[in-house]
């Protein structure tokens, strides 16, 4: 008898859980891995291979874009090159080295008002050219104090020349005049943490529309967003955005780039699942662009993007040592 | 028995020196080193760049070659400068990561 009760209670427990485990499954898929929400890109061309002449890359680490020229940060070359939108070869500028005008890893560029930022890794500092490739000023250097840096990875610039630096080292980001001087930090120096607003070895930054800051946190695998009072108001990237990374949509496997469009969608370099995904403000995913590979449309660890004014994407495909250029829409 | 020579002790010397640096260039530069290093996650620049940048700054090191593919990363040292587990360890250990070997 007891023997018969014992059994029921087994054939219950194993058709309870044969029910069980795909409704949540199911539940958890419905809750966590959203649907494309508009229209994809499609691959337009691409340019570079591996090397150390004019047009060829030595790991392609950033991009930024004035008008109709493409600027790449050609990290292991220590040196900018500029093409224009179609990928012809236009200069280049920098050189490996300490000094002025010369460039210790180059890698997330930003523009602003006809200024080229570069975060320099080895030299823990920002260095700041004209468009043509004279070094203006430096910000910055080693260490981990106020206006310090242990490898700045990503940069971006406010309006008034204010400036957000992802410290990737020191797991903050720095809000700086524009001389340097110390405003403010996220993130506490030297200690990663998964928190609201702590940060593990953050990437990159970009500013929305509305001033609102945006953080590529790389190793927590997610996205974090202050408002422009500096403010935590949300994240994203996997269940709550709490160092889970995966290959689903809206999940990601080390962030290692961020920026924005006019409309305040969200661009984000997912390094080890190799593709772009795009978000709008609230983190609410809207696409996803490539594959991982190595031919046409196909990325091999892309690093950084940039937009040109009629909204085209192009990616520094890190592991290809190319630059892809995409246009939304089929 | 010893034959004169013009340049006498001189000439001697030069072929002393001559030989010293025809040894020198056969053998290469004594005692520099080479160390591999297996490093998981070398993929990301942002790792990898870390790595090579502790590493550099170790006294000796003239060279670091990073090898994503297989995960491995090159040290050479200038002639005369060894360097201990412990050192190489610890400067991966500052990039935050772990070294799983050295060879």
């Amino acid at each position: 008898m007891a023997a018969r009760l014992r059994r029921k209670i087994f054939v219950k427990a194993v058709l309870g859980a044969a029910l069980f485990v795909p409704v949540f499954l199911i539940a958890g898929w419905l809750a966590f891995v959203p649907f494309s929400k508009e229209p994809g890109y499609r691959f337009v061309n691409s340019w570079g291979t591996r090397g150390a002449d004019a047009g060829q890359f030595n790991d392609p680490t950033g991009l930024a874009i004035s008008g109709k020229e493409v600027f790449v940060a050609d990290a292991r070359n220590g040196r900018i090159q500029v093409f224009d939108l179609g990928g012809r070869f236009l200069r280049v500028f920098g050189g490996p080295g300490k000094g002025p005008g010369e460039l210790g890893r180059p890698m997330n560029l930003t523009i602003s008002a006809n200024e080229l930022y570069v975060p320099e890794y080895f030299n823990d500092r920002i260095q700041v050219f004209d468009l043509q490739g004279s070094s203006k000023r430096i910000i910055g250097r080693a260490g981990s104090g106020p206006g310090e840096f242990n490898a700045p990875g990503g940069v971006a610039v406010g309006r008034d020349g204010t400036l957000y630096v992802a410290d990737f080292y020191n797991h903050r980001v720095q809000r700086l005049k524009a001389d340097g001087s110390f405003i403010q930090q996220w993130g506490k120096t030297g200690t990663a943490g998964i928190a609201a607003g702590s940060f593990g070895y953050p990437t990159d930054v970009a500013l929305g529309p509305g001033g609102g800051l945006f953080v590529a946190d790389g190793y927590n695998d997610r996205v974090q967003a202050f408002n422009s009072n500096g403010k935590f108001t949300h994240k994203w990237g996997g269940p709550f955005a709490s160092n889970i990374y995966g290959p689903f949509n809206g999940w990601f496997a080390t962030v290692t780039g961020i920026i924005t469009d006019n409309s305040g969608n969200v661009f984000v370099a997912d390094f080890y699942n190799h593709r772009i995904q795009k978000f709008s403000a609230d983190g609410t995913f809207l696409t996803s662009i490539g594959a991982k590979g190595s031919g046409p449309g196909q990325f091999m660890y892309p690093i950084a993007m940039a937009l040109d004014g009629d909204g085209n994407l192009y990616v520094a495909d890190f592991g290809n040592n190319r630059i892809q250029k995409w246009r939304q829409g089929k | 028995m010893k034959t004169a020579r013009p340049g006498g002790n001189s000439g001697n010397l030069l072929t002393v020196l001559a030989l010293a640096v025809a040894f020198w260039f056969a053998a290469g530069p004594a005692n520099a080193e080479t160390y591999t290093l297996r490093v998981d996650g070398l993929a990301c620049p942002f790792c990898s760049y870390g790595i090579e940048k502790q590493l550099r700054k170790l006294a000796g090191v003239n060279e670091v070659i990073t090898n994503i593919k297989n995960g491995t990363i090159q040290v050479k040292t200038d002639t005369g400068n060894k360097l201990s587990k412990v050192e190489l360890e610890a400067a991966v250990k500052r990039s935050g990561f772990t070294l799983r070997s050295v060879n």
